[in-house]
């Protein structure tokens, strides 16, 4: 098993990298997104929370179209911050396909064919607010 | 994981689909999607479903948690700007 992901920051972002605003485009009032990366920097635990990190690089080309009306979300600051529904937004299903590609030294994988959400996957697109912003 | 150490990642999606390879069933509609707190933008996710093929002649099964964000967040005390992908 390979299990890339973008590991745990200083900042404390987990599993979740800057990529710039260029890299991610949210149109059609937030109906469709692209999200496009190259040689990002990544590990491979190997599984969930492995204790082997190895340096990797993955591309990744992902697109969304919602597939419904968005939904009001989350129950805002009347729950704990900690709570999943500590938040505030509008959110429709979606479908999703990728295109994924990585490296690491001795081993190189690419999708065949676009990964889909259909049938057996998920996806959701819409707006949120958190914290300070409820 | 340090005790006391607060992870703020969920997994929202429906919470009849569970995914083929992990197991692992989606947490809900009402499970808030970004990783980023005090956030407000826009977010997508994906948990999508195929195949790779590797360098070591094999293939495997692929199973994603992909995520884009993009909004204002707060860092250092400041309301800034930018775009963040989960991965």
């Amino acid at each position: 098993m390979h299990d890339f992901n973008g590991g745990i920051l200083p900042s404390g972002l987990f599993w979740t990298a800057d990529v710039g605003r260029r890299a991610v485009e949210f149109k059609m009032s937030n109906r469709r997104a692209v999200l496009r990366v190259k040689d990002l920097p990544v590990i491979d635990s190997f599984q969930f929370f492995g204790p082997s990190d190895t340096p990797a690089l993955v591309d990744f080309s992902v697109e969304w179209m919602a597939t419904s009306s968005p939904v009001t979300r989350g129950l805002g600051n009347t729950v704990a911050p900690t709570d999943p529904r500590a938040f505030l937004g509008e959110i429709a299903t979606a479908v999703s396909t990728a295109s994924i590609s990585g490296s690491e030294i001795g081993f190189e994988f690419e999708t065949i064919r676009r990964a889909t959400t259909s049938p057996r996957g998920y996806a959701q697109i819409g707006t949120e607010r958190n914290g300070v912003f409820l | 994981m340090a005790p006391g150490v607060v992870i703020h990642v969920f997994g929202p999606g429906d919470p009849a689909v569970t995914l083929p390879f992990t197991g692992i069933t989606l947490g809900g509609f009402d499970v808030e999607p970004s990783t980023i707190t005090d956030f407000n933008g826009s977010t997508a996710v994906a948990y999508h479903v195929g195949r790779v093929r590797a360098s070591d002649g094999r293939t495997y099964n692929l199973e994603t948690d992909i995520r884009a964000f993009e909004g204002e967040f707060v860092a250092d005390g400041a309301v800034r700007r930018g775009g963040f992908a989960l991965i």
